[in-house]
Order: C-alpha cells, then sequence, then structure tokens
C-alpha cells in the first residue's frame, strides 16, 4: 500500500463521513401543496340539511310566537314578505289556518356551484302532514358572511312532474336572469306568466309557448274573479272586477336542469281592483281580506294585492317542451278600498 | 508503520460513525410530532392559512389558536373561496407554509378583490363562528383548539380573534408525524465497516512488519547456498516466471520461462530439470500445476501469513524433485519429439505427441484439466517402477475432488486468503493432503481398470503392498471395485 493510495483511501473516508453528517442535517421542509380546486356544490348535503334545519327552526317559532320580525335572521325577500303577512293575518284573526305549512324535512337538494355570492340552493320538502303536495323552498346566501335564509316557497301543483337535477354531490350551476340558452330567458318567462295569469289563457298571446296544467295560479285567479263575476247581478250592477298581475324584474332565482333547461322561481305582483256604484258597499270576502282590511269602513272599492311566488321550468332553446309552471303561492298581502 | 496509521484512523473514524449512528436515531431523533407557530402580520384579526398548509406535514392536524387573556377566538375550516369570501377586502395575515421546522412562514394579506383596497381595520373583531359554509369550527375564549384531518381539496383555515379590540390570534399547527431514523444502521453498519477494515489494516501491517523482519534473515539464510529453487519462491525475484504466466510461447523457445500456467515457472527455475523434466509422464499434469500453483502463491504473497505452507510446499517439492531426478533417470521418455512440447499441458504427454506441438504451443492453458485417456495398449503399468505410466492417467474421483480445491485453493483473492491466514478457519496445510494423494497417485499402478483402483485403495488404507497386488486379476478385488 502506497502513500498515494493512502491519501485516496482517506480522502474517501473523509468524503464519506462528511456526506453522512451533511445528509442528517439537511431534512428538506415540506411545502403546501394545494389540492384541486373546488369544482363541486358549495354546500355538502350535511350543510344544506343544517341550513334547512335552522331555517326551519326559524320559522317554527315566529309562527309559535305569530311575530314577523322573528323570521328576519333566516326568511328574505319575497318569502319573509309573505310570511310576515300570513303571520300578522294569523295574529289579527289569532287563527294560523292560513299560514302555510312547510316541511322541515327535505327529499331532494339542488345545490348549486356558483364560486360567487349570492348564492341560492333549492329544496324540495317531503308532503305536509295534511298530505298536501311538497313545497319548492328556495334558500339565498346574499354574502359571504350573511346566512342561508330562506327565499321563497311554491307549492307545487298536483300531478306535475319535475325536471330532472343534478346529484347533490354533483350540483347544479345557477342560471342568469338574462341567459339565451332557454327558450325564454327566466326574466322573459316571468313576464309572459304573468300575462298570461293577469288576462287568462285564452286572451294572452304566450299562452301558446306553454303549457298550462288545471290548478295552477291562472285557474286560482281565474276562481278569484268568478268571485265576484258570479255574484247574481254583478254585470247588471255595474261593478267593474280587473286584475293586473305582473312579474318582478329583480326576484328571479333561476337553476339548471339535468336536461339543460332550468327551473325559473320568480315573484309576481297581482293588484284586483273591484269597483261596484258610487254609494253600493263591497264587502272583503275572504278571511285574508277581511283581517288585511282591518277595522276600515266598507266602500264601493275593494283594491287586493297579492304577492305570488311561481316557479318555473323553462326548457333548453332546442327543446320540444314547453314552460310549464311548477308550482305557486296565492297569498293577499294587502287589501285596502 | 504507514498502514498501522491508516488503520488507526479508519477504527476511530469507524467508531465515530457509528456513534453518530446511534446518535441520529437517540438524541437527535426528530419529535414525534412537528409543532409550529406563526405570529400574525399587520394590521386585522383574521389569520388564514393557504390551502395545503394544513395537510403540510401529515393528514391530521391540531390547530389552537391563542388571544390575549379576556377575548374571544374562532377556528373555521371551510373551502378556500369562501374563507377568501369572507375575509373580504379587510385585512387579514396570511400562513404560506412553514419557514423552518417550528415557525410557520406569515405574510400580509391581499384583498380578495383584486381591484379593491383593503379595508381599515375593524374597531370589533367579525366573529366567523356559525357561518353555514364552515365545515369544521369551534370557538372559545383565549385559546381554542381544533382537529382536522386532511381531504381532497382546497381547505383553508380562518382563524380570528373575536369582539372590541381583537387580535388576530397566534396560530399553533402540529401534526403528528412518524419518524425514521435512516441513519442509524448505514451510521453504524459504515462504522462497523470501517473499524474492520481499519483492524484489518492493523492486523496486516504488524505481521507485514514482522515478515519484513524474518525475510530479512532468511535471505541472508539462503543466499549462501544459492539454491535456484528458493529464489523461485520469492516472488519478486522471479518475474520471469510469474510475470506472464500465459504468455505463448514462441514457437522454438525452449526456454521454460512464459508457459502456461503458473506451475511450471517453479519447476523452471530449476535449470536441470527444464526441458525434459515437464514432459515426462511421471504424474499428472494437472495436478502437479495446481498443487504448485497453490503453493506457489501461498509462499509468494503471504511468506508472513502462512508460514506453514511454504514450508511444507517446499519439503513437498524437494520430495517430488527428486522423484522427477529418478524419472528423468529412466530412459523411457516418449515425448522426446519436439523440444517445444507443452511441457506443463496435460496433452504433453499423450502418445502422439507429434502432432501437438505447434499449434498448441502458442495456446495458454490453464493449470488443471482433465488429462485425455491413454491408448489402452500405452499404459501398461511395470509395477517395479514408480514413474511406469506412459500415457496420461485416468484419475479417481477422489483425486480430481483434490485437484479442485487444490485449483480453488490456487485461484482464491488475496482477501480470502489474508483472512484464512489470521484466522485460520481452514486449515492452510491442507493442500498437503492433496499432494500426498497426488504423488501416491503418481506411485501408483494404472487406476482406469477397478483391480487398479481396489489397488489404489489399499494403498491409501495401508494394506499390503500395492504395486505388486494391484495387477492381480482377482475376481473379488474387482467385485470390490465395481462397489465402490
Amino acid at each position: 500500500m502506497n502513500r498515494r493510495t493512502t491519501r485516496g483511501l482517506a480522502v474517501a473516508s473523509a468524503v464519506v463521513v462528511s456526506t453522512t453528517l451533511l445528509a442528517g442535517c439537511a431534512d428538506e421542509l415540506p411545502q403546501p401543496v394545494p389540492g384541486e380546486a373546488f369544482s363541486g356544490p358549495v354546500l355538502t348535503e350535511e350543510q344544506d340539511t343544517q341550513v334547512f334545519t335552522a331555517v326551519a327552526d326559524t320559522v317554527a317559532k315566529a309562527d309559535k310566537a305569530l311575530k314577523g320580525a322573528a323570521l328576519k335572521p333566516r326568511v328574505t325577500g319575497p318569502a319573509y314578505e309573505v310570511r310576515a303577512s300570513q303571520l300578522s293575518v294569523a295574529k289579527k284573526r289569532d287563527n294560523a289556518e292560513f299560514v302555510t305549512d312547510i316541511p322541515s324535512e327535505s327529499q331532494q337538494m339542488i345545490i348549486p356551484t356558483t364560486e360567487g355570492w349570492p348564492r341560492t340552493s333549492y329544496s324540495i320538502t317531503t308532503s305536509t302532514e295534511d298530505l298536501e303536495t311538497p313545497r319548492l323552498v328556495a334558500f339565498e346566501q346574499a354574502s359571504p358572511r350573511a346566512d342561508y335564509k330562506m327565499w321563497s316557497w311554491v307549492q307545487l301543483i298536483p300531478g306535475q312532474s319535475m325536471p330532472y337535477f343534478a346529484d347533490s354531490a354533483v350540483g347544479s350551476a345557477a342560471v342568469a336572469k338574462d341567459d339565451d340558452s332557454l327558450a325564454a330567458t327566466p326574466v322573459d318567462a316571468l313576464a309572459q306568466y304573468a300575462d298570461i295569469v293577469s288576462l287568462g289563457a285564452k286572451k294572452s298571446s304566450f299562452a301558446k309557448a306553454f303549457k298550462l296544467p288545471d290548478g295552477d295560479l291562472t285557474a286560482a285567479v281565474e276562481a278569484d274573479a268568478s268571485v265576484w263575476k258570479d255574484v247574481d247581478g254583478f254585470e247588471e250592477s255595474g261593478t267593474k272586477y280587473t286584475q293586473k298581475y305582473t312579474a318582478r324584474k329583480d326576484d328571479v332565482r333561476a337553476v339548471r336542469t339535468a336536461d339543460g333547461g332550468a327551473l325559473v322561481m320568480g315573484v309576481l305582483d297581482g293588484k284586483t281592483t273591484v269597483k261596484a256604484e258610487e254609494g253600493a258597499k263591497v264587502p272583503a270576502i275572504g278571511e285574508s281580506q277581511k283581517a288585511l282590511l282591518g277595522d276600515a269602513d266598507e266602500t264601493n272599492e275593494l283594491k287586493t294585492e297579492y304577492t305570488d311566488m311561481v316557479a318555473l321550468y323553462v326548457p333548453a332553446k332546442d327543446s320540444d317542451e314547453k314552460i310549464r309552471p311548477l308550482g305557486f303561492s296565492h297569498v293577499p298581502t294587502a287589501a285596502s278600498n | 508503520m504507514l498502514q498501522r496509521i491508516l488503520g488507526g484512523v479508519l477504527v476511530l473514524i469507524g467508531l465515530a460513525a457509528a456513534a453518530l449512528g446511534v446518535a441520529s436515531a437517540t438524541v437527535w431523533r426528530d419529535t414525534d410530532t412537528v409543532v409550529a407557530t406563526a405570529k400574525p402580520t399587520g394590521d386585522g384579526t383574521f389569520v388564514v392559512t393557504d390551502p395545503g398548509v394544513l395537510g403540510l406535514v401529515g393528514g391530521d392536524v391540531t390547530v389552537s389558536a391563542t388571544v390575549p387573556e379576556g377575548q374571544k377566538v374562532t377556528l373555521a375550516v371551510g373551502r378556500d373561496v369562501d374563507v377568501a369570501g369572507w375575509v373580504g377586502n379587510d385585512p387579514y395575515s396570511r400562513v404560506t407554509g412553514l419557514s423552518d421546522w417550528e415557525n410557520l412562514a406569515v405574510a400580509a394579506g391581499e384583498p380578495a378583490d383584486a381591484d379593491a383596497e383593503t379595508n381599515e381595520a375593524p374597531k370589533s373583531g367579525p366573529d366567523p363562528a356559525g357561518s353555514d359554509m364552515w365545515v369544521a369550527e369551534a370557538s372559545d375564549e383565549n385559546s381554542v383548539t381544533l382537529r382536522w384531518s386532511d381531504r381532497p381539496g382546497r381547505w383553508t383555515l380562518l382563524a380570528a380573534g373575536v369582539g372590541e379590540g381583537a387580535q388576530a390570534p397566534t396560530l399553533e399547527l402540529s401534526w403528528p408525524r412518524a419518524v425514521t431514523t435512516p441513519y442509524l444502521w448505514p451510521g453504524v453498519g459504515v462504522g462497523a465497516v470501517l473499524v474492520l477494515g481499519g483492524v484489518l489494516l492493523l492486523v496486516v501491517g504488524g505481521r507485514r512488519a514482522r515478515a519484513r523482519r524474518a525475510d530479512l534473515a532468511e535471505a541472508t539464510d539462503s543466499a549462501a547456498p544459492g539454491s535456484p529453487d528458493e529464489s523461485a519462491d520469492h516472488h519478486d525475484d522471479g518475474p520471469s516466471g510469474l510475470g506472464a504466466p500465459f504468455a505463448p510461447v514462441r514457437p522454438g523457445a525452449a526456454e521454460a520461462a512464459p508457459w502456461a500456467p503458473a506451475s511450471p515457472a517453479v519447476d523452471a527455475a530449476h535449470e536441470g530439470d527444464a526441458p525434459a523434466a515437464p514432459a515426462t509422464p511421471e504424474e499428472p499434469a494437472g495436478d502437479a500445476s495446481g498443487e504448485d500453483g497453490a503453493q506457489d502463491d501461498g509462499t509468494a504473497r503471504d511468506a508472513a501469513g502462512t508460514a506453514e505452507v511454504p514450508l511444507a510446499g517446499r519439503l513437498l517439492r524437494r520430495s517430488r524433485r527428486r522423484q522427477r531426478a529418478e524419472a528423468t533417470d529412466v530412459p523411457s521418455d516418449p515425448s522426446d519429439a519436439a523440444p517445444d512440447a507443452l511441457p506443463g499441458s496435460p496433452d504433453g504427454p499423450a502418445p502422439t505427441g507429434a502432432e501437438a506441438p505447434a499449434p498448441l504451443a502458442g495456446m495458454p492453458v490453464p493449470a488443471p484439466a482433465v488429462p485425455v485417456p491413454a491408448e489402452p495398449s500405452g499404459h501398461e503399468p511395470v509395477p517395479a517402477e514408480p514413474t511406469t505410466a506412459t500415457g496420461a492417467l485416468r484419475m479417481t474421483r477422489r483425486e480430481l475432488r483434490a485437484q479442485e480445491e487444490a485449483r480453488r485453493a490456487a485461484e482464491q483473492g488475496g482477501m480470502t486468503r489474508m483472512l484464512r491466514a489470521i484466522t485460520g478457519s481452514i486449515p492452510a496445510v491442507r493442500p498437503q493432503q492433496t499432494e500426498q494423494a497426488a504423488d501416491q497417485g503418481a506411485a501408483r499402478p494404472d487406476t482406469s481398470t477397478p483391480a487398479g483402483r481396489a489397488a489404489a485403495w489399499r494403498a491409501t488404507w495401508g494394506f499390503g503392498d500395492t504395486s505388486r497386488t494391484g495387477q492381480a486379476a482377482d475376481p473379488t478385488t474387482e467385485n470390490d471395485g465395481e462397489n465402490r
């Protein structure tokens, strides 16, 4: 073993030892690896159930106290208007029979994939205890720090089949109110429906685009009118009955269905006027109207305002299907004379 | 001397490496949990982690947040967009990762809306608790702890100091982790190897030094008689013999030096035998070369370590040389044909020697090879003489095995040899037995017939005079031979 080999060995061993030591010191810091971006629903089914439960609890408390203000934390928009009105009527009458029953259990959730705000999720409830048809309820989160609140509800029209929606684990996309991939934009569809409700299916020019089932809002409004018109001597007495329904342009929410169409929820403001001869007295007909009218004296005029929440199915543009109403809630919210 | 110093250094380094390896698994072993803290920077009452920070070290993380006495703190985990939306344009601290194993890297957060200016820090810290968007949340006074198991997606943590005059909480994330000790066994292993190597060097160095002293003494002794074979044992002295063992023989070169295996080099050393002796068929050439090779290597390489081997070898060689000397006296040398016949080759003694030389001369022939069976006619041994066989002998199995062992011994590398010499695990004198067997074989009559083998057996165990009885065509002996 000569000197060179010796030196080589020494160098080699020094390298081995120092490498081992250095390797022991340098333990690399892990770097955060962001997972895949979320593309699914904004709420899990569990979270949505919690939302529903929280809303139902709040509504139940308000119902019990018959206090509209108690709804505030979890009810908003047209749902709040209608519910508060119903509660005030119930309080005046001391009877809650006209307060819409909203089951607190959901049978189907339609959860949005919206990344921004507002976000709207939908739920179809179970049937009520009185075996009324299920309700379709919309919940809205207006801003990130806000809670989901009940924005609208409708009672489904018997015999109407709901369109299919994406699974709640996949999430459904929200549809803009001026979305033009549909047979009619959500806003237009609501306006056309309001026209049909106002004029009746026979007179409205939009009726051809709709497939109106029995027992939808048009029928309900006709029934209201016939209460007056069918009274003996209605025409002879010169009494006039007018009704006007208009769709609100801002209170429109829509969500995509599985077949590319959309579920559209909106609000129609209805106004009916009964005007009899001078000096005649027009009584309020329903209990709700009576309660809303209050102690005011009867005159020859009766104005009633309705806040009607409606739900429509609007098919995709190239679809053979027609727009059809899915449900509505027809509730008088004001009366005057 | 140098070897001993190097050996000592290697031992020290080895011990140090082993100690470091052990230390890496004990005193320097990482803790079972990684705990990293984040101190908020700047304004705001929120601390938000980047996506991926919660699962930075392990899937399960325990988050705890503390705020000064008397304040409330809330922890919430949500989707990154939800948290970003909730924080909005308020100022916040952003945890971007680990800055070292004990601290989290914190930066000032940017507003969610890129165009918007960061708001003034709110006077009262808003409480994220109770939002429908969180998948996990906890809220308490002073400090709060939240456990989170990472799941797919960009989950982020929002920690908020709540209430009047709130401050952003101090975050502490702790992950359990599986601690490995990757340097324990490598360290100990490398250390052990180094120590062994060092010890080896020390021992060898010591031995060599002793051997050198002994060699010096021996050299002065042997120089006087001038015995040629003694000088052949020193391997520095025999460059012609060992320098190029496989160098081809130049045709016509009668010099014995470069021919085939190592063995003849020894023979070559004594000039007297050179041309004739190797060609004589007195003994199986393979045997001779194998043993000689083994002994020669043994003597040459570790004169110090295996003192017995060269001694025995030398003795044996002398005895064989005596035999050879007798053999050369016998006039029945069949291969007087060409002087350049391969003397060490097993083919050499073949009776058809005339055609062998020229083409074979150039071929390096490795030491042992099965000898070509002789012509049946040409191997009639004469009992009286020990060197009667004229053709190649057919070896018995025992002889073949012994030959193989000898060859292996000859082939074994220096390290094994050295180890053997040190540990003595295998008797260093073993080849001697082979030598004896070979010698006997050489002296023995023909073993190609069962009777001959029986005779050999008797010779081995010392029954009677083999040279006389070996030829007796005794049927019983023949049967014995068959049964073996």
